[in-house]
């Protein structure tokens, strides 16, 4: 077996284990809060795949943790950590809508791409200030972008609250963007989206160029030793800046998709914690584009499942956000330990080869 | 290298694109809703069978408050108890979940759905036409289509009591009101509160601090003690779970406060009364005519004349003071008494 498709076995037994783990857990909790575990993991899995509205339901959600999940998997890979997805998540969310409501009259096939463009724009310009900041002065770039979130977030806050807020509305929340901007459904009686298929594509699209081309290669040297590949001739900075920016503008792609995709005007908090949830799912995807379009979806099933199994059970509703995390924290745990499994099974079966093979040395 | 870079960014523009393709279902929501024409019943199905029925509430807050969102749950199981259906209920939803988690109910065969707070108003305009099987309650809010129907207070009337009882009680001329926002519901009372204690006194000043947030304890305290400082001796905390940091800021400051929408004489001695809105018989009396067949088309306005809203016991008045309110109410009632209320 080559070391490649090992590290994958491994990787995939390593996760098998940590949801186990996970459940186990879950159950234990359930238990003791006197409701029947099994029940609620079919309720659960019912909730996440079970009829075409919860499936969609589901991939709706996966949606901008994939795209998301993408530029943060992207950044950490090239050895950039930015952690300011939900800034640039929710000013990319901002120009889409602002440029949803207030064109009007274009046909759908250019104003859904200029929306997207806007989004991706604000989205890497705000992911630009601590890319910049890292490679001209050298200051801290998690520390930067984790910051500029709240300026971001509390700066599009305040936009719904006064001059971008619908006129008369009770809720903080901007006007409707015009249907031409509006993306069409995929799948009947759920909310799913083209998005959906443009998160795919994207997927395929960032394979090839980060794994097939000569950017990618740089990309992904930059990001395995930065001093090696300087001295090598590459252009070390300005690889990290098109990872950052890159990065945000996905990021930014993420938030237009939501409001584009079906919630169609925006509120305050239209998306809350997002931006770090797609750390999770890039992480969890062990930084890879099929890892992360998995990883989103799981995501986004467990999200979606959670909704009906809360409904169904009546779990309270803090009890999700206990699972969702315990499910996060094993998995991570568990794929971040890098356990060779194969190596430790086979070392039961093969203890006295290995006996004598030490003997020999 | 360079162009098979831009081959594949090309390829990039064109996944943008296709985002923008294939629209042959296009705009299905933004269609006005295939609504029965206004006025008049609509449901008129007859009687249903409560053990197929299925109702369902959604709260913006904790459904343990010990206030409104605590009202809606237990008119949730008065309905369970009264009239033998299941119910569900989903606690904690933000206005961005919101049309999410009605949807999922719809989904999963709930008949009727509340959706507890004047937010819901929006969510459920743009939910209720997928769903034309499923009903749609939004309390608080002043909307109405096809299978949505609104109900709402006469939001004015307590506030104007309160008013009246807090400038009873000031020693120092000055009242305080720390309300979330000033969202029309809201600024009703916030008026009548003004005008009822400028009734009692006319030269009372009045002092608002809005918390931006219905249950932000903290911040709530802090606009307590910020409305103290001022020399505010009576403070009405209109909000849900945060008024807990109000009674608290009056007990460290030795003043009184005021109640809102159940009677909170019980989690502080601070609270001399309370504005009562009797949530729980909206609910179920909404449910009551939605088994029944006899649910009304439009937003139903509920107040002082129908028992849905009133005062507390007075525990911090003296007798005359109390009878002074309660004749005040009775003039309201019997019409001699004019209070601008918003519906």
């Amino acid at each position: 077996m080559n070391k490649r498709a090992r590290a994958m076995v491994n990787y995939l037994i390593s996760i098998v284990i940590a949801l186990l783990l996970a459940f186990a857990i879950i159950g234990a909790l359930l238990l003791w809060q006197g409701v029947d575990p099994v029940e609620t993991f079919m309720a659960l899995f019912q909730g996440a795949f079970i009829g075409k509205s919860n499936l969609g339901a589901s991939l709706l959600l996966a949606t901008p943790l994939i795209l998301g999940g993408l530029g943060i998997a992207l950044s950490f890979r090239c050895g950039i950590f930015n952690i300011g997805g939900e800034g640039q998540l929710y000013l990319g969310a901002f120009a889409a809508t602002w440029l949803g409501v207030n064109l009007v009259g274009l046909p759908f096939w250019l104003h859904i791409p200029i929306c997207f463009l806007g989004s991706m724009i604000f989205g890497g310009l705000w992911a630009l200030i601590p890319g910049y900041l890292k490679i001209s002065k050298g200051y801290n770039e998690t520390v930067t972008s984790v910051l500029l979130n709240y300026v971001g977030v509390y700066f599009v806050n305040y936009a719904l609250s006064s001059f971008f807020k619908e006129p008369g509305a009770l809720n903080h929340q901007s006007p409707k963007i015009q249907t031409s901007a509006m993306l069409s459904k995929i799948m009947s009686g759920s909310e799913l989206n083209t998005s959906f298929l443009m998160a795919l594509l994207i997927v395929a699209l960032f394979f090839l160029i980060f794994y097939k081309t000569d950017v990618g290669f740089k990309l992904r040297a930059v990001g395995q030793n930065a001093e090696a590949s300087r001295t090598s001739g590459i252009h070390t900075r300005k690889y990290l800046l098109l990872a950052i920016i890159v990065s945000g503008a996905l990021s930014g792609l993420a938030g237009s998709a939501q409001v584009m995709g079906y919630q169609h005007l925006m509120v305050q908090n239209f998306s809350p914690n997002t931006g770090y949830d797609i750390i999770a799912v890039a992480l969890m995807g062990n930084l890879h584009p099929i890892g992360v379009l998995i990883a989103g979806i799981f995501l986004g099933a467990l999200r979606s499942g959670a909704s009906v199994m809360q409904i169904m059970m009546g779990v309270p509703v803090t009890i999700l956000y206990i699972i969702q995390g315990v499910i996060i924290l094993s998995i991570l745990g568990f794929s971040r330990a890098n356990i060779d499994f194969i190596g430790l099974v086979g070392g039961l079966f093969r203890k006295k080869e290995s006996q004598s093979m030490a003997k020999e040395a | 290298m360079k162009r098979k870079l831009m081959a594949l960014l090309l390829a990039g523009a064109l996944a943008v694109g296709l985002a923008a393709c294939s629209r042959n279902v296009g705009t299905e929501d933004s269609a006005p809703p295939a609504s029965s024409p206004t006025g008049g019943t609509t449901e008129t199905t007859g009687a249903k069978d409560p053990s197929e029925v299925k109702v369902a509430l959604v709260c913006g807050g904790a459904v343990n408050d010990g206030g409104w969102n605590a009202s809606a749950y237990e008119g949730l199981q008065r309905i369970e108890e009264t009239l033998g259906v299941e119910t569900a209920y989903t606690e904690k939803v933000a206005v961005a979940e919101m049309p999410q988690v009605i949807r999922t109910y719809a989904r999963q065969g709930f008949d009727l759905i509340f959706g507890h707070g004047a937010e819901f108003g929006e969510p459920m305009s743009t939910v209720a036409p997928e769903f034309p099987d499923t009903t749609f309650v939004a309390v608080n809010a002043n909307v109405e289509a096809g299978n949505l129907t609104g109900t709402v207070f006469k939001f004015g009337e307590c506030g104007y009591f309160c008013g009246m009882a807090a400038a009873m009680v000031s020693e120092t001329g000055k009242i305080g009101i720390i309300p979330p926002d000033d969202a029309p519901n809201n600024k009703a009372d916030i008026d009548t509160y003004e005008l009822g204690a400028k009734a009692v006194n006319p030269d009372i000043e009045v002092y608002t601090a809005f918390t931006g947030s219905w249950d932000d304890l903290p911040k709530a305290k802090e606009a307590s003690e910020s409305l103290i400082s001022k020399g505010c001796d009576v403070l009405l905390a209109m909000g849900d779970a945060y008024a807990v940091g109000v009674y608290q800021a009056c007990e460290n400051a030795g003043i009184k406060a005021i109640g809102w929408v159940s009677d909170q004489h019980d989690l502080s001695d601070a609270v001399i009364c309370s504005g009562l809105q009797s949530v729980g018989d909206v609910y179920v009396a909404t449910a009551e005519r939605y088994l029944e067949g006899t649910m009304e088309q439009g937003v139903q306005v509920y107040g002082m004349p129908d028992g849905a809203q009133g005062m507390s016991e007075f525990y911090g008045l003296t007798e005359e003071q109390a009878a002074e309110v309660e004749a005040a109410m009775q003039d309201y009632l019997d019409g001699k008494l004019e209070i601008p209320t918003l519906y």
